[in-house]
């Protein structure tokens, strides 16, 4: 038995793992306070990260190679899911994101965020010889297939990251200075279209708020300004002794979700945030250490892209939440209450556990 | 593919530099956030979730002078919409709702939704007040279908006398936009009204509301998001508004108000010595609770449009000419400046020729009264006496002296909205009409007609002056702790002797040969007076006959009196409004009324 525990802890990077767990269990800690420590979101995470930890151990088994091979496959039946979400999915105010799948609700859009980038590199190493501009071509078509899927569920910050993931694929492959200039150009310029025909009101009131959440305290800007209250009022040492008033009495709802930072930053102030942030920054420095240790372009690539991703939304989660960014509904990684975040996040790393581990099997 | 991994390893490093630059900002915007502005948002997060209800306090209870409860506060039961965060399609769903099982009609609706309008911050806003047990007992069984509608106990004020002490007593009403406006003008007036619905509008409700009204307490309760409550942290008790013991007598308000009752007008009756207000009557009158929760639109024109004016008070609002009941004073004023004694006599023929005029003024006599000295002028009123009087005496002595008496000044009795009256005068009809006086004036302000203006009360308070020989104090309504006397200034304003000639002059008016000689021989509480009759509209060269004339024309009847004659203890002023003359109604009801005075002081000894 210990050897086999053995086994398994020789496929995963055990600083990292050892980070990974103490902020879930930070996050879990969080959902407590925000849901109650005998709610159902509570123990309902509690399963998430078991669950999650050993789909995180059995992704770290698998070979990449398998993965790169089949890497079209997942990325049509991610495509295939995300259509059949469409017409089958639940719908949650207003936009249809989830399959139920009885024990929980899948979030397709989630899956994607896997598949694309695996694809994506996939590309990148079987058009080696094709001229860039071919190979820029297809990521971007590849990319933009469920960049429309996921909008016109519609959710606006999933897309957009689908979009980044692509964005950024071409970026660090070496897409030349002129293309990179003109294609800003390009971004700028469908900036007043997609303002005036694809955002909807709420999302345009969303990030007009931003600049003014009092304008409308009590719909659009709300969540805004009640979550900046949350954070203000915390202080330098936070009130969890007293009554936190914007998260114990509801005035910020959804914490346990993506407003969880707010519940940290309300009870425990500013010096709690440090601490958070203490553990995330050593969590993402081995992480980049690990993915920049790589041995393989293609294999690095994918995982650097991994990390890009999370980094990116744990900081737009938190900037969100302090009202520097408008509100989209990206969760904070490993931290907000959800099952299909916390295990695209596992998946993801147990994937980077993977790319490591065949670079040690190459070095052996 | 070197270049590449060149290229690729200087990437990461700008992407990692823009991380590090967007970290930065956050953990700046929370450095702001947190440390920076924490005092204010930590002050938004307890506006958040504090909420200070206000305690009433108990309105004073008013109490007659032997105890009786005039004005009060009953429990009683409220229906309230919680209209926090609702829209108004949402309130007008839950009313639809509530029409299903209680009688809801347009003027609740109406009165709810002005309400609303009107008090923004109100959270609880009242659709059925003072529900009866029936209506609230059917409300109960479907209560759970309400979430947003509760029931609230409220104190409702009461005045269990209705229309008997209306206009005395006046009413309180909700306080209205216009009241917050002003209040909103001084700062100590708007704290003094926090957590108060309802306010003095009229009377004695009005005129002592400062003392009546209390002072809310107040609980600070903590709330979550969804306005339930978690739990207190402050309260503060009211404090109840003092009561109030009115010189009322509860017993003679009542009869008074049956003696009045066929009739507009007027009876006060006071304490001679303390100048206490005992009654206080003025019909028609009106229902004084309707007004507590705001008056129907249609019952608010009725009133106001109503041509008897039941809305009027007629002590202190309405002004009548004195009539003869002036002429007591008259002679004081010749007593006075010396233009007669107690035995100048002259010989009426029923008229009086102003001297180098061919004016004449009739007496009310058309055959005239023959020889006639003070006391039978007074008695039987003889007009032509005080014609010649006011002529000898001029216009500017004989104001002097009605001055004293407060004709043409407000009393001073504490109740709002009193009136002046007018006394006319060379300077005041400069003043008023920018006219030069007129020696016929003087004339007609001997016998109390023309231009010359009393209220009911103004009749009293001269007449208590006269019996004390002082300046008085103001009437009060107040109960006055120990019964001394109540003086201005200690000196006597007149000659005592000039009093009492006067005073012998009213005791023959209930006598054999006086206007109200029909009570000569059963006057037992020795009833002593002085009847008037004005002219309200004057018929030019057209002889005044009672039978063929608008009732809105017809003369007023008025008396004033006072009992016992040989040491007088009460007062009193009858004004019947186009009553004809003052002897056949105004002075028989005073009579009564003297008469169950001292029936009752019988029985409270």
């Amino acid at each position: 038995m210990s050897n086999l525990l053995n086994i398994i802890f020789n496929y995963v990077d055990k600083q990292f793992t050892v980070y990974l767990t103490i902020l879930m269990l930070f996050g879990l800690y969080l959902i407590g306070e925000a849901a109650g420590f005998d709610s159902n979101f509570f123990y309902k995470q509690c399963i998430f990260i078991i669950s999650g930890l050993f789909i995180y151990f059995l992704v770290s088994l698998t070979n990449v190679r398998t993965l790169y091979r089949f890497s079209f496959l997942l990325y049509l039946i991610s495509i295939f899911l995300l259509m059949l979400t469409f017409f089958i999915g639940t719908e949650v105010n207003g936009s249809k994101r989830w399959l139920n799948l009885i024990l929980f609700k899948f979030q397709t859009s989630e899956l994607i965020k896997i598949t694309l980038p695996i694809f994506l590199i996939f590309i990148v190493e079987n058009f080696k010889k094709k001229s860039e501009t071919v190979v820029e071509f297809f990521i971007l078509s590849f990319t933009l297939i469920p960049f429309v899927l996921i909008l016109i569920q519609p959710d606006l910050g999933s897309s957009l990251i689908i979009l980044f993931i692509g964005l950024i694929i071409i970026f660090l492959n070496g897409l030349n200075i002129y293309k990179i200039i003109s294609g800003i150009i390009v971004l700028l310029a469908t900036i007043p279209y997609a303002w005036f025909y694809v955002l909807k009101d709420y999302q345009k009131s969303r990030v007009l708020n931003l600049f003014d959440p009092f304008s409308n305290p009590l719909e659009s800007g709300y969540h805004s300004i009640q979550s900046s209250i949350a954070i203000g009022s915390g202080g330098l040492l936070g009130k969890a002794s007293e009554y936190g008033t914007q998260t114990d009495l509801l005035f910020l709802p959804e914490t346990h979700t993506d407003f969880i930072f707010a519940v940290l930053a309300e009870n425990y102030g500013f010096l709690g945030n440090l601490m958070y942030f203490v553990i995330a920054f050593l969590l993402i420095s081995r992480l980049v250490k690990i993915t920049l240790d790589l041995h393989l372009h293609s294999n690095r690539l994918l995982a650097v892209t991994y990390v890009i991703i999370f980094i990116v939304c744990f900081l737009i989660n938190i900037a969100m939440v302090s009202g520097l960014f408008p509100i989209v509904g990206i969760p904070l990684p490993l931290t907000s209450y959800g099952g299909s975040s916390l295990f695209i996040y596992l998946i993801i790393f147990g994937l980077i556990n993977a790319l490591h581990n065949r670079k040690t099997l190459i070095a052996n | 593919m070197e270049d590449k991994k060149f290229i690729f390893d200087r990437r990461i490093k700008l992407i990692l530099l823009v991380f590090i630059i967007f970290f930065s900002l956050i953990i700046t915007r929370l450095f702001w956030l947190q440390i920076y502005k924490n005092d204010f948002y930590f002050e938004r997060s307890q506006a958040n979730s504090e909420r200070i209800e206000p305690i009433k306090p108990l309105r004073g209870t008013i109490y007659d002078r032997h105890k009786n409860v005039l004005a009060e506060n009953l429990l009683s039961y409220d229906l309230v919409i919680n209209i926090e965060k609702k829209s108004n399609q949402e309130i007008e769903y839950i009313i639809t709702k509530l029409s299903e099982i209680l009688p809801i009609t347009d003027e609740i609706k109406k009165k709810f939704y002005k309400l609303k309008t009107e008090r923004k911050f109100l959270r609880f806003i009242p659709i059925v007040t003072n529900i009866d047990a029936k209506l609230l007992t059917s409300f109960v069984s479907h209560k759970y279908e309400f979430p947003d509608v509760k029931i609230k106990e409220e104190f409702l004020r009461s005045y269990p006398y209705s229309h008997i002490n209306a206009h005395l007593i006046g009413y309180i009403n909700r306080i209205s936009a216009h009241d917050l406006n002003n209040f909103k003008q001084d700062q100590n007036l708007l704290e003094s009204y926090f957590g108060l619905t309802h306010k003095g509008k009229q009377g004695v409700e009005k005129f002592f509301e400062e003392s009546l009204k209390g002072k809310a307490g107040f609980k600070k309760i903590r709330v979550n998001a969804q306005n339930s409550f978690v739990n207190e942290i402050e309260h503060i008790p009211p404090t109840d508004g003092k009561d109030l013991n009115l010189s009322i007598d509860l017993d003679l308000q009542i009869r008074a108000s049956e003696l009045l009752k066929d009739y507009k007008g007027a009876i006060i009756m006071t304490h001679v010595k303390t100048n206490e207000i005992l009654t206080y009557q003025s019909n028609p009158s009106f229902d004084p609770n309707h007004f507590v929760n705001g008056i129907g639109f249609d019952e608010w024109n009725n009133l106001n449009l109503d041509p008897k004016k039941p809305m009027l008070d007629r002590i202190i609002s309405a002004t009548y000419p004195p009539g003869s009941t002036i002429k007591p004073f008259i002679s004081i004023a010749g007593l006075e400046h010396n233009q007669i004694s107690k035995d100048f006599k002259i010989s009426d023929p029923g008229y009086y020729r102003l001297p180098n005029s061919k004016k004449i003024f009739k007496d009310w006599k058309k055959e005239g009264h023959g020889e006639v000295d003070l006391i039978k002028a007074i008695a039987e009123s003889c007009d032509v006496y005080f014609y010649n009087l006011a002529y000898k005496l001029g216009i500017n002595k004989l104001s002097h002296t009605l001055t004293k008496f407060s004709f043409g000044n407000q009393t001073g009795v504490q109740l709002p909205s009193e009136k002046n009256g007018i006394l006319p005068s060379p300077e005041w009809k400069q003043k008023r009409y920018k006219q030069k006086w007129n020696q016929y004036e003087t004339i007609n302000t001997s016998i109390g007609q023309g231009d010359f203006l009393v209220t009911p009360i103004q009749l009293t308070h001269a007449l208590n002056t006269l019996l004390n020989n002082k300046k008085i104090a103001p009437p009060s309504i107040i109960q006055k702790e120990n019964f001394t006397d109540e003086f201005i200034e200690p000196s006597s304003i007149t000659d005592d002797e000039f009093i009492e000639i006067v005073k012998l002059g009213m005791q023959q008016v209930t006598g054999d040969s006086g206007t109200f000689r029909s009570i000569a021989h059963k006057n037992l509480n020795k009833l002593a007076g002085k009847t008037g009759t004005a002219q309200v509209f004057s018929l030019k060269n057209k002889d005044y006959d009672e039978a063929n004339i608008e009732d809105h024309l017809k003369d007023h009847s008025l008396f004033i009196g006072y009992a016992p004659f040989d040491d007088p203890t009460v007062s009193i002023a009858v004004v019947i409004e186009n009553g004809g003359h003052g002897s056949s109604v105004a002075a028989p009801i005073a009579k009564k009324l003297v008469d169950y005075y001292f029936e009752l002081a019988m029985n409270h000894e």
